[in-house]
């Protein structure tokens, strides 16, 4: 297989391309993502390739596009709205909560709905407080919904295509920090990657890191960090929310007998409380220390960049969580 | 605020005639049916009912074809009647049971049949607006010239949805038909206490589409003014607000007698406006159907309801086993 | 400061103690690890040293008197220092610490009650309690390193690892002192012999010992026609373990020759299709763990295990195979291998021969078997007789799979046969149970298709 180097972003549009290539019912709508090729550049040029009618410029009405795109995947279509900021989904909730996600339930499975929304995630660009939110937690709780949170190109694209061939309502969250920075390699060949399986991107045996999207990144660095302590640590990315890889995180602590968890949404009630609980229960007997949560803190995201990154994870906070893991253990 | 819009009335069928009256007979039959049946415990949640308002959702669906589709709202027997639903699987609906339309999983204000176009009755109001919307951006994909009704009350007319869609379909001319079913009431408040402007057709026309404001008691009335809409839906000209005026004789649910807030004197005058027995006259006087013909549809809808509530009673409820099923495709 | 001395626990199955002898006097002066009394527990008789250093100033239970293990038996007190004034009772002392060793029924809620008592009051991590448990240690006895003073995993496994010792050398009849001083000079206890009362090792003799081992080095060289090679730790244990399992627990034996057509014609037909769709290669090893693991639910008590004065009864399906390694052998363990899949059982297998060649197996890969399989067909043997793993109630014996004469309907036939040989313990199972068990075995093994019902 021959691979190249992509951004994250270059694999999102690649996975897309090759989509709307594949399958005349799908298309593409949301704000600026047609003629200016959409602000984070996901899609440009597929609005030259395949025209207005398949990569559609909206209004700024989230709860509008994202509606109207529920209705035509009921009928046949596969939509791809495309929420700019993840911020902004909060307009289009009913939609996405109330309809999308029920619809097949409701009707006793008479309807499909597939449905994939892109949106973005991440802090870190003082954007402020309603640009930088990481709001994947929402949607996993809601049945009917599946959640996708890729870190790597490969993963996006992987992954991606795999939603953009579901039957069902998907909301795939791509940090947007990751756009321009993230750099990986990505095969030429055609690939799919299934939902529910969760990737070990490095093995260990000391301490379990589980990470997701961008968090995967600093986690790597920080078991880089570790390694030269002589600790040796496995990081887990779930890849996918919903459907969860509880299997392989369960595995992975039994081995290790530890564990902390990384994500940029927020602790409370969010993504590092259920996959702790996960843990808690699947290897409450393997554990050696409480399961360490390292999420967003509970405030809203600030502006400033020293205030910014007080409240998101990074390599020197995620080293200090598992040294408190392993106090006391004999390494 | 109403200002009905002249609408020539156009020459409808004897069979057309029939089978309108019909399905208003089954929508007041089935209503009739559940208030009963709600009333003897034979169902759970709540029942929301529309007897009164039969002509709007016979009136609009018999104009439309059978693969065009509707969405409906928590109000929405008569839409799924009016769309050529059946009772009995209705009724099962109703219940929670295995044999509903929706295996008991949607209930009372959720009942869809996607074979005949109904993509569901909804619970949010102004819910379905946005679905009929996407329907409408397939239909216009697809080419065939399919339309796409919204049915919404006089409540959903001030949800952001409306706006949001209107906007859309107007600018990529969608073949979707609003029509908004005002019943006067918004719950439990007048819809003009809640309703800025200068009426619902206003706003259409403001958005940039044509709107029309019928008598929504006069099937025949609202029956012509959609197919004007339906015809310049199907022509690619885009959407259009139709508006109707009528009433429901009950409350907000089974359990709200509706008295309270409306007064003996309103509901006893919108009762004189019966919208069945005035198209009865209508058959009578045009010689459709005779007073004996009337006499027996009645009886014949009343016996297939009563068939309904005991078939309903006597189906399974689905099996627990069912309740993950359908989450996911 | 008081320092309590304790009838300590000075085995794994100890559950109480008797005094057989002070060695100092009240408000006599002793050193620290100076011999201070002596004990009898169910196994032997032992010299205890002076936990500290200071005056005995009083001494709370009279030779002849037996206390649970944990009890408060008297106090050192630092010279001038006033003794503890109020006599606290015995047993009341004695009852958290012993709790746990004082409860061994049989019953689900007994064991219950071992997972539960004691331990809630001693801070441990989840991991750790499950060591504890299955090591049979009590928690209450060890000293964590954890934040906040938790017992954490690895406390427990150096914990047993010395508990295991310290057995091994009561076995020797051997006063801590001497034990001390053998280790001081690598004098191998087994090889001295004690001169003390019964037979006792004491310090003059492992000190004579060593003096002797000393000369004979430099005397008799070399003493053998070759050399002598040191044990790995594996094959150390394996040696104890095995001596300890033949000569303890009374072994008996029940043959059966399995034809495997079937099985054969299964694996046959399933190994394509398994390696495609679940990137497993089927063995009989899997077929057997899958088979036995069924069988074994339907008899709980090949499950069962000895325990001096009642049986433990496992619940959990985890069944050993041993396995040959560079290193030796190893018995690593599918946990619950009645809740696997055919492909799960042997992806699982799969991983476990690999790091166990590797050298990698982890500590819970070897933990909580109840029950084993070990396989030499692969080496051609027919047949054989295994010794049981303790403290396992049964193994099984499994031998190549091997074409033979087979009678069926009158008529000789070859036939692909396998032999099983199940090694039972006696005090545990009766001849007619396990053979129930090994009857059922035989049904799944020549029916396979049974083993969907």
């Amino acid at each position: 297989m021959s691979t190249r180097e992509l951004t994250f972003a270059q694999a999102i549009r690649e996975a897309l391309d090759e989509e709307l290539a594949r399958d005349p019912n799908l298309f593409i709508l949301g704000e600026d993502v047609g003629a200016w090729g959409g602000v984070f550049r996901c899609t440009e040029g597929l609005y030259e390739k395949y025209g207005p009618d398949r990569v559609i410029d909206t209004p700024l009405s989230e709860e509008g596009f994202v509606g109207l795109a529920v209705g035509a995947a009921m009928t046949g279509m596969h939509p791809v709205p495309e929420i700019m900021f993840g911020d902004f989904i909060t307009l289009a909730m009913d939609q996405i909560v109330n309809q999308a996600a029920k619809m097949r339930y409701m009707t006793g499975g008479q309807v499909k709905v597939p449905i994939t929304f892109r949106a973005t995630m991440g802090a870190g660009r003082s954007s402020g407080a309603q640009h930088s939110q990481s709001w994947h937690a929402w949607f996993a709780h809601v049945p009917g919904l599946k959640v996708v949170v890729p870190s790597t190109p490969y993963d996006a694209k992987g992954l991606l295509k795999t939603a953009l061939r579901e039957p069902n309502p998907v909301v795939f969250f791509e940090d947007k920090v990751m756009y321009a920075k993230i750099k990986g390699p990505v095969p030429e060949e055609e690939y799919t990657i299934p939902f529910g399986k969760a990737d070990i991107k490095r093995e260990g045996s000391d301490i379990t890191l589980v990470a997701l999207s961008r968090m995967v990144h600093p986690t790597l660095a920080a078991a880089e960090m570790l390694a030269k302590e002589g600790i040796s640590a496995e990081v887990i990315d779930p890849r996918t929310l919903t459907p969860l890889d509880e299997e392989t995180l369960i595995q992975s602590v039994c081995k290790t007998g530890g564990a902390v968890i990384v994500d940029e949404g927020y602790n409370r009630f969010g993504v590092t409380a259920e996959l702790a609980a996960v843990i808690a229960y699947g290897a409450f007997d393997y554990l050696d220390a409480p399961v360490e949560r390292l999420g967003a803190m509970d405030v809203p995201i600030p502006f400033s960049p020293p205030l910014e990154f007080t409240t998101i994870p990074d390599e020197q906070k995620i080293v200090e969580r598992v040294h408190k893991v392993l106090e006391g253990r004999r390494r | 605020m109403e200002r009905l819009s002249q609408i020539a009335e156009v020459v409808v069928d004897r069979d057309t005639m029939i089978e309108m009256y019909h399905r208003m007979l089954l929508a007041r039959a089935f209503e009739e049916t559940v208030f009963d049946v709600y009333r003897r415990g034979w169902m759970p949640g709540l029942a929301h009912l529309a007897d009164g308002q039969e002509a709007v959702p016979v009136g609009v669906c018999m104009a439309l074809r059978p693969d065009d589709t509707i969405t409906s709202t928590h109000r929405g027997h008569g839409h799924i009647i009016g769309k050529g639903g059946q009772v009995e699987p209705m009724m099962a609906e109703v219940m929670g049971k295995a044999t509903g339309y929706c295996r008991g999983k949607g209930g009372e204000m959720h009942i869809a049949d996607v074979k005949l176009g109904i993509l569901g009755a909804n619970g949010i109001v102004g819910g379905g607006i946005g679905i009929a919307a996407g329907s409408a951006f397939t239909a216009k994909r697809e080419g065939k010239g399919r339309v796409s009704v919204a049915f919404f009350g006089d409540g959903a007319i001030n949800q952001g949805i409306w706006y949001e869609t209107a906007n859309m379909a107007v600018l990529w001319k969608l073949p979707l038909i609003y029509v908004c079913e005002n019943n006067q009431y918004t719950e439990y408040t007048n819809y003009r206490k809640l309703q800025a402007g200068e009426g619902l057709v206003a706003r259409a026309e403001a958005m940039g589409m044509p709107g029309l404001e019928v008598d929504g008691n006069d099937v025949l009335a609202v029956y012509s003014a959609t197919l004007e809409m339906v015809e310049r839906a199907r022509r690619g000209e885009g959407p259009s607000m139709l508006v109707c005026h009528t009433f429901r004789y009950g409350g907000h649910h089974v359990g709200d007698p509706g008295t309270k807030y409306r007064t003996k004197e309103e509901i006893e005058e919108w009762k004189a406006k019966d919208p069945i027995v005035r198209f009865e006259k209508v058959l009578v006087e045009r010689g459709v159907l005779s007073p004996g013909d009337i006499e027996e549809m009645h009886s014949k809808v009343e016996k297939r309801l009563a068939a309904a509530v005991e078939a309903g009673r006597n189906a399974p409820y689905p099996d627990v086993s069912e309740v993950t099923e359908h989450v996911y495709a | 400061m008081a320092v309590e001395i304790v009838m300590p626990r000075m085995g794994l199955t100890m559950e109480e103690g008797t005094v057989v002898a002070w060695l100092k006097q009240e408000n006599q002066t002793v050193a620290k690890g100076e011999p201070l009394l002596e004990i009898e527990t169910d196994k032997s008789t032992v010299e205890i040293e002076s936990p500290g250093e200071g005056v005995l100033s009083q001494i709370l239970v009279k030779p002849g008197e037996t206390v649970p293990v944990g009890a408060v038996i008297g106090y050192l007190t630092a010279p001038g220092e006033k003794p503890q004034s109020s006599t606290p009772e015995p047993t009341q002392a004695a009852a958290p610490a012993s709790n746990y060793a004082t409860d061994r029924s049989v019953s689900s809620a007994a064991l219950k009650s071992d997972l539960s008592g004691a331990p809630a009051k001693v801070k441990a991590s989840p991991a750790a309690r499950r060591l504890a448990r299955q090591y049979r240690v009590n928690l209450a006895e060890i000293v964590g390193t954890g934040p906040g003073g938790r017992v954490v995993a690895w406390n427990v496994r150096e914990f047993a690892s010395q508990a295991i010792d310290a057995q091994q050398a009561q076995l020797v009849r051997v006063s801590p002192v001497a034990q001390k001083v053998a280790a001081d000079l690598s004098v191998d206890l087994s090889q001295v012999k004690g001169t003390g009362p019964g037979g006792w090792i004491t310090r003059t003799d492992v000190e004579r010992s060593a003096r002797e081992a000393a000369v004979g080095a430099t005397a008799m060289q070399p003493p053998l026609i070759g050399e002598k090679i040191a044990l790995t730790r594996q094959q150390k244990i394996m040696a104890e373990r095995m001596t300890s399992s033949f000569q303890g627990a009374p072994h008996f034996y029940l043959h059966v020759e399995v034809d495997a057509r079937r099985l054969a014609a299964l694996r046959d037909s399933l190994l394509k299709r398994a390696k495609e769709r679940f990137g497993v290669h089927l063995t009989y090893s899997d077929f057997l763990v899958k088979y036995c693991a069924l069988a074994l639910r339907q008899h709980p008590k090949v499950l069962q295990q000895w325990a001096g004065d009642g049986l433990f009864q496992m619940r959990n399906i985890n069944i050993g195979l041993a396995m040959d390694t560079p290193q030796g052998l190893v018995v690593p363990v599918i946990h619950d291998a009645d809740q696997l899949s055919l492909a799960e059982i042997s992806r699982r297998r799969a991983e476990l021969s690999e790091r166990a060649q590797a050298g990698k197996l982890l500590p819970q890969d070897l933990e909580l078997g109840v029950f084993t399989i070990t396989n030499l067909g692969m080496f051609g043997i027919d047949y054989f007789d295994a010794i049981l793993n303790p403290p396992q109630a049964a193994i099984l014996a499994v031998g190549r799979i091997k074409e033979r004469a087979l009678v069926e309907a009158g008529q000789v036939i070859a036939a692909p046969m396998m032999t099983l040989s199940l090694s039972v313990d006696h005090r545990v199972l009766d001849g007619a149970t396990a053979a129930k068990f090994l009857g059922d075995l035989v049904e799944y093994l020549e029916n396979p298709d049974f083993a969907q019902v």
